[in-house]
């Protein structure tokens, strides 16, 4: 393997395919970076056995080979090295990758790349296509929702959901659930549902940012994977197996309050009352009161913390209804307020003990529920 | 073709979930050390995962990628130098348990050494084994289940790997190894039927010549004065002071020197394990009552109980060659 390339595409690169590198792993390789140069690209490559990203970047390829060198080591070094051509060679029948740039030398120790688990292939299945800026703003607004912890597998995953034309993300981690619709670029014949790992969609994200072109999608036959094709990238994910729980039964039907308010504000306050409220289980406490006469409606926010102080503070409201009251976990807020563009909301609640839901005004793609917390009033 | 030898009976059941299909979510895999439990579990993955014919072939690319521990569906996870198998250990697995096979068509899970599990990592394991993701098998390796959780073991299919029959492991040695008669002989009486301990006493020939030594030193003692006795003890506890694995190793071979002597007092030549010693053997067992053999044999028990509870090494041995009787043995 012999080949040359600019520092700052293979940095570039490694930096793509160093977000699906196995941190801990029972299996030694998944540690490494997989190089392989064929025709006039140096494809990257790392795996963490739940998603694989593969790279391509731009090289001059004078004879093809393929070693595997620890990720950790090849970036660290990549990226101190002053922006300029790096000739890459292996010699044959060695596993002693060298480094040549400029006055600066070295040599890695590798292992062969016979031994890296193969990518998935995923050729055929169903394949559509979506602008990366609306799955961009899908992925945001509901991955955090997902649950962390694995007690409960397939809520660690966002429910996928294909429809003809639209396609439909929802996180659940059983105290909140994000549902985001968006039009596909191309439509699909059949309905179909998989779940796909959080991690997975989080990783997708930080590289839709520099996507112009539409992402393709291919799911394979099995519905065990997933392929995302980007510009130059390419990423494979495992598919999460079982069913997601019919999450529609927990969007409220009907309410007996709306209050329309302004974003801003409301982030700003519920902060606020966070330095108080993560003294008392992260709770706020939030009555809604209409308007009556002149006055405008409004939302009062307070938080109080044993032996601590408390905190009230209110935002202007427009409110429908009656007055209602509800207690919430101020992340529960904060995670969604801060993840919605527009800026108004609506905040529809109807008893303390019944979810809310939150909805962005000036769009119907996205529905968000927080379950309240039961407190004394 | 299965790489494993003897252990028919799980063999054909095993072969026979595989054509119908019907593969269990857990092995428990159970069997003395060296008796073949994790070649058993290798070959259980790659007929899981078999491209070829008559599976496991042991030749196409997944089952040589299992063999050489290279496949990512194939994930094994043991004690190395810890003391336990901890909660860390099966979380990760439990992550990657609800994901599709990678590169072949089942996952395999093998736990070597599942009583070392500890109790928070057995009970996360027990709660995987509850609801079984499809397209996965755990496998647990253990020497005994009465370590393990009974929860955990009753999840489990129970497999239990027989000793190899001395007839059949001399055959294999002699046919497969090119093992002269003799050594292949004595290899198959010392392992007591566990084959992975015969060959890795075969590749290791420095083994064999410890073991000499070893069972040169312990049988000389019987017709010995006191005062070399306690040089022995007191020997025995400098070495093995904080070394468990030697020190129950070296009990052992007390062990079967006492049975042997047991068995040719009993006139049972046949069964003994250390034949390359029988003439001492015999000399031995001719001024030992069988009395005094067997209430040996118990205070030997008494030594392993004590090893495990951790007593004073230098005390139990001292106690120990006080507790041996003392023969003059005649020479020829």
């Amino acid at each position: 393997m012999k080949l040359s390339c600019l520092q700052e595409n293979l940095s570039k690169g490694l930096n793509i395919v160093g977000r699906s590198v196995a941190t801990r792993s029972t299996l030694p390789i998944t540690q490494n970076v997989l190089l392989a140069a064929e025709q006039s690209q140096l494809k990257l490559v790392t795996t963490n056995l739940e998603m694989a990203t593969t790279c391509w970047i731009g090289a001059k390829v004078e004879q093809e080979g393929a070693i595997t060198i620890p990720a950790r080591l090849l970036t660290d070094f990549v990226n101190s090295l002053p922006n300029d051509l790096i000739e890459i060679t292996l010699p044959p029948n060695s596993h002693m990758l060298e480094f040549n740039s400029g006055r600066i030398r070295a040599h890695m120790n590798g292992i062969d790349a016979e031994d890296f688990p193969p990518t998935p292939q995923i050729n055929n299945g169903i394949i559509t296509h979506i602008e990366a800026d609306a799955l961009r703003q899908g992925i945001t607004q509901v991955v955090f929702a997902a649950a962390t912890e694995e007690s409960r597998p397939v809520l660690a995953g966002i429910n996928t959901e294909f429809e003809n034309e639209q396609l439909n993300l929802v996180a659940a981690d059983g105290y909140r659930l994000a549902l985001h619709k968006m039009p596909l670029a191309s439509t699909i014949e059949q309905q179909y549902t998989v779940i796909i790992p959080a991690r997975t969609l989080n990783e997708l994200n930080h590289l839709l940012g520099n996507q112009q072109d539409p992402v393709e999608i291919t799911i394979n036959e099995q519905r065990s994977q997933v392929l995302f094709r980007l510009k130059n990238v390419e990423i494979v994910s495992q598919l999460i197996q079982g069913s997601f729980p019919d999450y529609s039964q927990v969007i409220p039907k009907s309410y007996t309050t709306r209050a329309v308010v302004d974003i801003t504000e409301f982030m700003r306050v519920a902060k606020m009352s966070s330095v108080f409220a993560r003294n008392a289980n992260g709770i706020i406490r939030l009555l809604i009161t209409p308007g009556a006469d002149l006055n405008a409606g409004k939302i009062t926010i307070s938080a109080q913390a044993e032996e601590i102080g408390d905190n009230v503070s209110e935002v202007d409201a427009l409110v429908d209804g009656e007055e209602a009251k509800i207690a919430f976990n101020v992340k529960y807020l904060s995670d969604v307020l801060s993840s919605i563009p527009q800026s108004q909301i609506a905040l529809e609640i109807s008893t303390p003990s019944s979810p809310g839901v939150i909805r962005p005004i000036g769009v119907d793609n996205y529905v968000h529920v927080i379950m309240p917390m039961f407190v004394q009033w | 073709m299965w790489q494993v030898i003897g252990q028919d009976k799980i063999l054909a059941l095993l072969d026979y979930s595989l054509k119908s299909g019907d593969i269990a979510h857990a092995y428990l895999l159970l069997g003395p050390q060296h008796v073949g439990k994790r070649t058993l579990a290798i070959s259980f993955a790659q007929a899981l995962n078999c491209d070829g014919q008559g599976a496991p072939c042991g030749q196409c690319a997944s089952c040589r990628r299992i063999w050489e521990g290279k496949h990512s569906d194939v994930i094994s996870i043991g004690l190395g130098v810890r003391r336990a198998i901890s909660i860390d250990d099966i979380r990760e697995l439990q992550h990657l348990a609800n994901l599709p096979p990678y590169e072949g068509k089942h996952r395999v899970f093998i736990i070597d050494g599942a009583e070392y599990l500890s109790v928070e990592a057995a009970n996360a394991l027990l709660k995987i084994l509850e609801e079984p993701p499809p397209k996965l098998t755990w496998l647990l390796l253990a020497s005994d289940d009465q370590y393990l959780l009974p929860t955990v073991v009753s999840r489990c299919q129970r497999l239990e790997l027989r000793p190899l029959p001395r007839e059949q492991m001399r055959r294999f040695l002699i046919e497969s190894r090119q093992v002269e008669w003799s050594k292949a002989d004595l290899l198959s009486r010392l392992s007591q039927g566990c084959l992975g301990w015969a060959l890795s006493a075969l590749d290791g020939d420095e083994w064999l010549e410890q073991r000499c030594q070893v069972v040169s030193k312990l049988s000389s003692l019987l017709d010995t004065s006191f005062a070399e006795r306690f040089d022995y003890a007191q020997a025995r506890a400098a070495e093995l002071e904080k070394k468990h694995e030697p020190a129950v190793e070296l009990v052992n071979a007390w062990f079967g020197w006492w049975r042997d002597l047991l068995l040719t007092k009993m006139n049972g030549m046949e069964s003994i394990a250390n034949i390359d010693y029988q003439d001492l053997l015999r000399a031995q067992a001719s001024v030992l009552s069988l009395v005094e053999i067997r209430e040996f044999i118990g205070k030997l028990y008494k030594m392993q109980q004590g090893l495990v509870n951790n007593a004073n090494l230098r005390l139990m041995f001292e106690w120990l060659m006080v507790n041996m009787p003392r023969k003059e043995l005649l020479h020829e």
